[in-house]
C-alpha cells in the first residue's frame, strides 16, 4: 500500500513538473514576424486601415457579428464623422433628434469632453489611422515580397495617410506632421509642436503626386479590386485638398487631369447613381458595403415614417434647401420671371429636387409620400407622414430621398444598407475645377463647360454667358449647393468661403407645412414656418478653425491652441 | 431555487447537488472525493436591460399601451402600441424573443492525505481538482407588430418592430485543472505548539467558445439554427489558455496561546508575464501577544481576553484583463469590402511592454481583540495601512493622442489605502432568553501616490495625491434667478451668455478670467466608494423562537445623479416637477427644456453630486424550530425549522426616491420576502 501511494505521489509531481508549463501562447493572435512577408496578411492590415476613411452615412455602422454582446449592433470601422451629420450643421439638412446639437458652442474642454456630439473632433481617430499607415510603410521596407506589389500597398497606405492629414488640416489648421511610428520610451520626444497649415497641405500635395505612378489607373483596375485607391483618386483628392488650401492653379491642374482622362462619365440618372451599390462610371473613389459584415444604417435612420416607423426620418431637408433649386427654365424661384407658383411649389423644378427630397406627392417605392395636415382632424385625418404626428415624424415637412435604397423591404434594420458611399465623383471634380480655374484665371470657356456639363445631366439649361468672376463664383456656390447636397460638402464649403457666419449664425431653419381642407381635400394651403425643435444656429468668427482638444494640450504643452479659444 | 424576475419573463432557476466522501484506506491514509454539481437556468428579455428601462421611463403616459381591440389590424392579437417614443415596453420586454442561458458546473476534487508514520504530526497531502463550467446561451429575436395609435389621430400605421427573425447560439466551455501537493506539520510539546506548511500548486485554465448565427427564418415556430436561411449565416470560435504555479511555505509557533508568531512566504509564477519577470516573491509575518494570559493581568477579573497583534503581508496580483502584454502581435479586426468580397482586416495589438510583471500590495495591520465579563462584551479593533505598487495602468493620460498607438499596461501606479475597523459585541442570556448585538464600523480611504498624468495637468485637476476615485468637474453656484444676474456673470456658453436663461445652472469662475471653460474645472471631492461602512446585527432567541435583524449603512461618498430634461416627446421623472420656473424659483432642478438639457446644464458639475448616505434594514428573519420531538424522532427527523424573512425592506437615505446602492437604469435592487422550511434528518 505504501509503495502504491509513493508511486502515485511521485507520478503526480512528475507530471506537474513540465518545464514550460507557464509558457503559453495567445490563441487569438498572429505573431508579427508573419505579417509583412505574407500577401494576404499585408492586405488584411491595409484593409483595416482603409476602414478609417470616413463615410457619410451615419454615425454608426453596424455589423452582424453574432458573438458580440449585442449582436447586430457592433460598430465596424470609424464613422462617427458621418458627413450627413456634418450636413446637419449646415442650413440644408435638419436632424430631428436632440443630437447633433448644432447650437453647440465649441469651447475647449467642454464640447470635446462629450462624445455624442457631431463628430467634429476626429483628432484621435485620424492619428490612429496615420500610425497604421506609417507602420505599413515602415514595415514594408524590409519585406521580401514582390517590389512592385510592395510599392502599391505602400502607396495605398500613403493615400490614406494623405487623406487623414487633409482632414486634420481642414478642421484644425496646422497639426504635428508625423511621418513615422513614434516610440513611447522617451516622453520628452513626444512634445511635438504644430506644423504650419501650409506645410500640411504641401505634404498632402507631395504625397499624392508621388504615389500616383505606383497605383493603377482606373482603366487598368480589375473589377475585383473595386474600392481600392487608384491613380485618378489621388489626383481628384489632391484637386480637392489644394482647393481648400487655396492653391487654385495647382488644384485646377489636378482636377483637369481627371477631366481630360476620359475615364469617367457623368451618370445619366442622378437618383439611381446614389442608390447604386458600386461601380458606377461617374465615381472615382467609393466605399462599398454589403449589408452583412459591413453594412450601414442610412435606410434605417432616414426612411420616411410610413416605411420605417421608429428611429426613422432622422435627416430632414429644410425649406432653405428646397428653395435653392431653380425652375426648369434655369431661373431661381426668387426671380419674378421664373414662373414659380408658391401654391404649386414643386412643379417645373430642377429635376434634382425630385431626386433628392421627398416632398408632398413625390414618389417613394412607386407610391406618393403625403405630408398634409388636416384643417379638421375629426372629419379627415392627417396624412400618414404629416409633420409632428409623433416624435418620429418630420419636423420640416420633407423627408430625405437621396441615397435611400428603395429596393429594401420596409422596416430596414441597422447594418443592412448596401448603397456605396461615393466619396469622390466626377461632378465634384468638375465643380472643383470650375472654382479653382475661376479663381486662378477667371471664367474661361473651360469653366462654363464644366458647370454646363453638370447642369445638362439634370436637364437644366446652360449658364448665361458673359458672367464675371464674382457672378461665376455665385453660380458655382449655387451649383454645389444643389448638386452636392447631403454629401458632406456644404458645411466645409461655407467654412472655407468664410460665409458660415453670415449664412448660419443666429438663423433657424424652416419647413413647409401643408394643410388640406377637411371638406375639400384637394384644396391645399402652404405655409412656411420655422422647423419645430430646431435650435438657433451658432457660428462665431473663431469657429473657422476648431480648437485642439484640451487634453492634448495638457499632455503636450508645445501645442499652441487656435485663436479665440 | 426558483426566483422570478420583475417582469413576466425574467426568471432564474438553480439546482445543486453535492457529495463528499472520505475513506480511510488504512490507519495513515485517507482518500477523499468531493463532487458537486450545479445547474442554473436564466431566462431574460432579448432587449438590453438598459434599453428596457429607458423605454419604460420615457414612455408617454397619455398614449395607451394597447390599441383597442376593434381597431387592431387583422392578425395582430396583441395590439402593442408605441409608447410615444420608439417601441412598446411590453413588446420589447416580452414579445421580442428571449435570451435563455444555462450553466452547468462540475467541481470535483480527489485527494490523498497520508500521515507519515515516523514523524508525529507530519502528513503529506496531494489533491487534484477538476472544475468545469459549460455555458449555453440562446438568443432568439422575433418581431412584434408595433402600432402607432393615439386617441386623437387613431391608428396611423402598423409596422413590424424589426424586419428579420434572428437566432444566435453560443457554447462556452471553461475548465480548470489544479494540482496541489505538500506537507503539513502540526505538533505540540507541552505549552509549545508548532505548525508548518509547504505547498506546491499549479493550475491550468482553458476557455473555448463556439457560436452560430442565422436569420430570416420562415416562421417563428422552429427555434433552431437549421431552420434559418443560408443568407447572412455566421459563426465564430475562439480559445484561450492560462496557467499559474506557486510555491508556498508557512510556519507558525504558539506558546501557551500567549505568544503567537507566524511567517509565510510564497513564490508565484504567471503565464501573463515574460520569462525574466514571471515570478514574484511575497512574504508575510505576524506576531500576537495575548496579554490577558500574563501573570500581571490575572488579577483583573472582568478581563477575560486581551490580545494585541501586528501583521505584515504582501500579495501579488497578475489579474489584468487582456493577457500577453509582453508580446507584439496582430489580431483579427474590422475588414473592408473590395468589389463584392469582404476581406477581414488585422490590427496590431498595441505597443508591447516587455517588462510587465506582478503588482504587489503590502499591508501592515495593527489589531486588538478583547473580551470582558465572561464573554458578555467583546470586540476587535484593527488599523491597517496598505501600499499597492506596480499597478498595471497605461499612460494614456500622459501620452498625446497623435502617437496613435494602443498603449500597453505598465507597472507604474502606486496607491495607498488606510483605515480602521471596529467590531463591538454584547451578548447575554437570561433563562430561556439569549441575545446578542454586534456593531461594526469600517473606515477606509485611499491616496494615489503615482499614476500617469499629463505634464500640463494643473493642481486643481491633479489626481496624484488625492483619493482614488475622486471627482473632477465644474463647481456649481446654484441657478440663475434673473436676467441681470446672467448679464453680469462670466461667459458660460462662449456666446456672451445668449443661450443662458433664468433657471440655468451657474458655475464658478475659478481663475477669474470671466470665461467658464476647461480651466475652471477642479477637484470636487469624494467619489463613489463609501469611506465609511457600518452595520448592526441583532440576534434574539427565546425558547424555540429566534429573531435576527441586520442593518447596514454607508456614508462619506457621493452619487452622481444627473437627470436629463425632456427629450422629444418622451416622459421623464416626476421629481422634475420641482424644476425652476417662474413661481417656483427655489427649485431643485434647473429649468426644463424640450430637447434634453442644454450643454450648459449637462456639464459634469457639483450640482448633481448627492450625498450617498444611507441606512438599510438589510435582513430580518424570524424562525421557529422544533427539536427533540418524539413524533419527529420516529420518522427520523432531528430538527424542523420554519422561518420568514425579508431583505431590503426599509431604507433611509439622504436623497429621496433613488436607491443609493442602485445605478441608473439597471435591474433595481430587489426587496424580497421569503418563507423557508428546513428539515434535518
Amino acid at each position: 500500500m505504501k509503495k502504491l501511494i509513493y508511486i502515485i505521489v511521485f507520478a503526480a509531481f512528475l507530471s506537474a513538473c513540465e518545464k514550460d508549463f507557464l509558457e503559453r501562447e495567445p490563441l487569438d493572435r498572429i505573431s508579427s514576424e508573419a505579417v509583412f512577408n505574407d500577401l494576404a496578411l499585408v492586405e488584411a492590415y491595409l484593409y483595416q486601415t482603409y476602414n478609417y476613411i470616413p463615410h457619410g452615412y451615419d454615425f454608426l455602422s453596424y455589423s452582424r457579428n453574432p458573438d458580440t454582446p449585442d449582436a447586430g449592433t457592433e460598430q465596424v470601422g470609424y464613422n462617427d464623422q458621418g458627413a450627413y451629420i456634418i450636413d446637419c450643421l449646415s442650413d440644408l439638412l435638419a436632424n430631428k433628434s436632440g443630437w447633433p446639437t448644432s447650437n453647440s458652442v465649441i469651447i475647449p474642454g467642454q464640447i470635446f469632453s462629450t462624445t455624442w456630439l457631431v463628430g467634429l473632433d476626429t483628432w484621435e481617430r485620424n492619428y490612429k489611422a496615420i500610425r497604421l499607415a506609417n507602420s505599413i510603410i515602415e514595415n514594408l521596407v524590409e519585406s521580401e515580397l514582390d517590389p512592385e506589389y510592395v510599392a502599391r500597398i505602400a502607396s495605398e497606405a500613403r493615400f490614406i495617410r494623405a487623406l487623414m492629414y487633409f482632414d486634420l488640416a481642414r478642421r484644425f489648421g496646422g497639426v504635428p506632421l508625423i511621418k513615422n511610428t513614434l516610440s513611447i520610451d522617451n516622453p520628452d520626444d513626444l512634445l511635438l509642436p504644430r506644423d504650419p497649415v501650409e506645410d500640411v497641405y504641401a505634404f498632402v500635395d507631395d504625397e499624392l503626386s508621388a504615389i500616383a505612378e505606383f497605383l493603377p489607373s482606373v482603366a487598368d483596375l480589375p473589377d475585383s479590386e473595386l474600392g481600392r485607391a487608384t491613380r485618378e483618386a489621388c489626383w481628384a483628392l489632391n484637386g480637392r485638398a489644394q482647393l481648400y488650401a487655396e492653391n487654385y492653379a495647382r488644384s485646377a491642374e489636378m482636377s483637369k487631369k481627371i477631366i481630360d482622362s476620359d475615364n469617367y462619365v457623368l451618370s445619366s440618372d442622378y437618383n439611381a447613381l446614389f442608390q447604386s451599390y458600386g461601380g458606377d462610371n461617374e465615381v472615382i473613389f467609393e466605399i462599398l458595403f454589403n449589408g452583412a459584415e459591413k453594412g450601414h444604417s442610412l435606410d434605417r435612420l432616414a426612411y420616411p415614417f410610413s416605411h420605417r416607423a421608429d428611429w426613422g426620418s432622422q435627416y430632414l431637408p429644410t425649406q432653405e434647401l428646397v428653395e435653392s433649386y431653380e425652375m426648369t427654365n434655369g431661373l431661381p424661384i426668387t426671380d419674378p420671371a421664373s414662373g414659380y407658383d408658391p401654391q404649386n411649389p414643386f412643379a417645373n423644378r430642377d429635376s434634382r429636387l425630385a431626386a433628392s427630397v421627398l416632398y408632398h406627392g413625390n414618389l417613394f417605392k412607386g407610391e406618393p409620400i403625403l405630408v398634409a395636415l388636416s384643417s379638421d382632424p375629426s372629419i379627415l385625418p392627417p396624412d400618414a407622414d404629416a409633420p409632428g404626428l409623433t416624435g418620429n415624424h418630420t419636423t420640416t415637412g420633407y423627408y430625405l430621398k437621396k441615397f435611400l435604397d428603395e429596393t429594401l423591404p420596409d422596416g430596414p434594420e441597422f447594418g443592412v444598407s448596401l448603397t456605396s458611399w461615393k466619396e469622390i465623383r466626377l461632378a465634384e471634380v468638375l465643380l472643383n475645377y470650375a472654382e479653382a480655374q475661376n479663381e486662378a484665371v477667371g471664367p474661361d470657356q473651360s469653366v462654363y463647360d464644366a458647370i454646363n456639363q453638370i447642369r445638362a445631366r439634370s436637364g437644366q439649361p446652360d449658364l448665361p454667358i458673359g458672367l464675371n468672376k464674382e457672378d461665376m463664383f455665385d453660380r458655382i456656390v449655387q451649383e454645389r449647393k444643389v448638386e452636392l447636397f447631403a454629401e458632406g460638402f456644404r458645411y466645409w464649403d461655407l467654412r472655407r468661403w468664410k460665409m458660415a457666419v453670415d449664412v448660419l449664425d443666429g438663423k433657424k431653419v424652416h419647413g413647409l407645412f401643408i394643410t388640406k381642407d377637411a371638406n375639400n381635400p384637394s384644396n391645399l394651403t402652404y405655409e412656411i414656418k420655422e422647423a419645430a425643435n430646431r435650435p438657433t444656429y451658432v457660428f462665431l468668427e473663431h469657429f473657422y478653425v476648431l480648437p485642439i482638444p484640451q487634453d492634448e494640450i495638457d499632455k503636450d504643452p508645445n501645442l499652441v491652441q487656435n485663436p479665440g479659444y | 431555487m426558483d426566483q422570478g424576475g420583475l417582469f413576466d419573463m425574467a426568471d432564474y432557476k438553480r439546482y445543486n447537488i453535492r457529495s463528499n466522501i472520505d475513506v480511510n484506506l488504512s490507519d495513515n491514509l485517507t482518500v477523499s472525493l468531493d463532487i458537486s454539481g450545479r445547474n442554473d437556468k436564466t431566462t431574460n428579455s432579448i432587449v438590453d436591460e438598459w434599453k428596457l428601462y429607458q423605454t419604460l421611463e420615457t414612455a408617454v403616459p397619455t398614449i395607451p399601451a394597447y390599441v383597442p381591440e376593434e381597431l387592431r389590424e387583422p392578425g395582430d392579437e396583441l395590439g402593442l402600441n408605441y409608447n410615444g417614443t420608439a417601441g412598446s415596453p411590453m413588446g420589447e420586454a416580452i414579445h421580442s424573443g428571449y435570451i435563455k442561458g444555462e450553466n452547468n458546473y462540475l467541481e470535483s476534487k480527489f485527494g490523498f492525505n497520508y500521515k507519515i508514520p515516523f514523524i508525529e504530526g507530519l502528513s503529506a497531502k496531494v489533491d487534484f481538482s477538476y472544475d468545469e463550467r459549460f455555458t449555453k446561451e440562446k438568443k432568439w429575436n422575433v418581431p412584434y407588430t408595433l402600432n402607432f395609435y393615439t386617441q386623437e389621430a387613431g391608428l396611423t400605421s402598423s409596422v413590424p418592430s424589426q424586419s428579420v427573425v434572428t437566432l444566435n447560439q453560443k457554447i462556452e466551455e471553461r475548465n480548470n485543472k489544479t494540482f496541489q501537493g505538500g506537507f503539513n506539520y502540526g505538533h505540540s510539546f507541552g505549552k509549545h505548539s508548532v505548525t508548518g506548511l509547504l505547498l506546491f500548486e499549479q493550475t491550468e485554465y482553458r476557455y473555448d467558445l463556439l457560436s452560430g448565427y442565422r436569420e430570416q427564418f420562415l416562421g417563428t415556430s422552429i427555434e433552431q439554427l437549421f431552420a434559418g436561411s443560408d443568407v447572412n449565416k455566421d459563426n465564430d470560435g475562439k480559445a484561450a489558455e492560462y496557467a499559474r504555479r506557486s510555491f508556498v511555505g508557512r510556519i507558525a509557533y504558539n506558546y501557551n496561546d500567549k505568544y503567537l508568531f507566524q511567517a509565510n512566504g510564497r513564490s508565484d509564477g504567471s503565464h501573463n508575464f515574460p520569462k525574466h519577470k514571471r515570478w514574484g516573491f511575497f512574504q508575510g509575518y505576524s506576531v500576537g501577544w495575548r496579554i490577558s494570559k500574563e501573570s500581571f493581568m490575572e488579577n483583573i477579573g472582568f478581563l477575560d481576553n486581551l490580545k494585541l497583534r501586528v501583521s505584515y503581508g504582501q500579495f501579488g496580483n497578475d489579474n489584468i484583463n487582456e493577457s500577453f502584454y509582453y508580446l507584439p502581435g496582430y489580431n483579427i479586426s474590422n475588414g473592408y469590402l473590395v468589389s463584392n468580397i469582404y476581406y477581414t482586416g488585422i490590427m496590431d495589438t498595441g505597443i508591447p511592454n516587455e517588462n510587465i510583471t506582478w503588482e504587489t500590495a503590502t499591508t501592515l495591520n495593527y489589531g486588538i481583540d478583547f473580551g470582558l465579563f465572561n464573554g458578555k462584551i467583546s470586540g476587535e479593533f484593527d488599523y491597517f495601512k496598505k501600499r499597492t505598487e506596480g499597478i498595471l495602468i497605461d499612460r494614456g493620460a500622459a501620452v498625446p493622442l497623435f502617437v496613435g498607438a494602443k498603449l500597453p499596461k505598465e507597472n507604474i501606479g502606486v496607491v495607498d489605502n488606510w483605515g480602521y475597523e471596529t467590531i463591538l459585541r454584547y451578548r447575554d442570556r437570561k433563562g430561556k432568553l439569549s441575545y446578542e448585538i454586534e456593531g461594526n464600523i469600517t473606515y477606509a480611504t485611499s491616496k494615489v501616490i503615482k499614476k500617469a498624468e499629463a505634464i500640463g495637468t494643473d493642481e486643481r485637476l491633479r489626481e496624484t495625491g488625492r483619493p482614488f476615485d475622486s471627482r473632477y468637474g465644474y463647481t456649481a453656484l446654484g441657478l440663475f434667478q434673473t436676467q441681470e444676474e446672467i448679464d453680469a456673470a462670466p461667459v458660460q456658453d462662449g456666446n456672451n451668455n445668449n443661450s443662458i436663461h433664468p433657471g440655468d445652472i451657474r458655475y464658478l469662475d475659478l481663475n477669474n478670467d470671466s470665461i467658464i471653460d476647461a480651466y475652471d474645472r477642479q477637484y470636487l471631492g469624494k467619489g463613489e466608494t463609501p469611506e465609511l461602512i457600518f452595520g448592526i446585527n441583532m440576534n434574539v432567541q427565546y425558547k424555540n423562537f429566534s429573531l435576527n435583524v441586520n442593518f447596514q449603512g454607508a456614508s462619506n461618498y457621493t452619487r452622481y445623479l444627473y437627470l436629463n430634461s425632456f427629450e422629444k416627446n418622451y416622459n421623464t421623472y416626476s421629481v422634475l416637477e420641482n424644476s425652476w420656473r417662474e413661481g417656483n424659483e427655489d427649485a431643485e432642478f434647473p429649468r426644463l427644456e424640450a430637447n434634453g438639457h442644454s450643454p450648459n446644464n449637462s456639464l459634469y458639475s457639483s450640482y448633481w453630486l448627492k450625498d450617498g448616505f444611507y441606512i438599510k434594514l438589510r435582513n430580518i428573519e424570524l424562525s421557529y424550530s422544533i427539536t427533540d420531538n418524539p413524533f419527529l424522532d420516529k420518522v427520523g427527523i432531528e430538527e424542523v425549522t420554519i422561518s420568514a424573512s425579508g431583505r431590503n425592506l426599509w431604507t433611509i437615505a439622504k436623497k429621496d426616491g433613488f436607491d443609493p446602492e442602485g445605478t441608473d437604469r439597471r435591474y433595481p435592487i430587489m426587496q424580497t420576502m421569503s418563507i423557508g422550511l428546513n428539515i434535518i434528518f
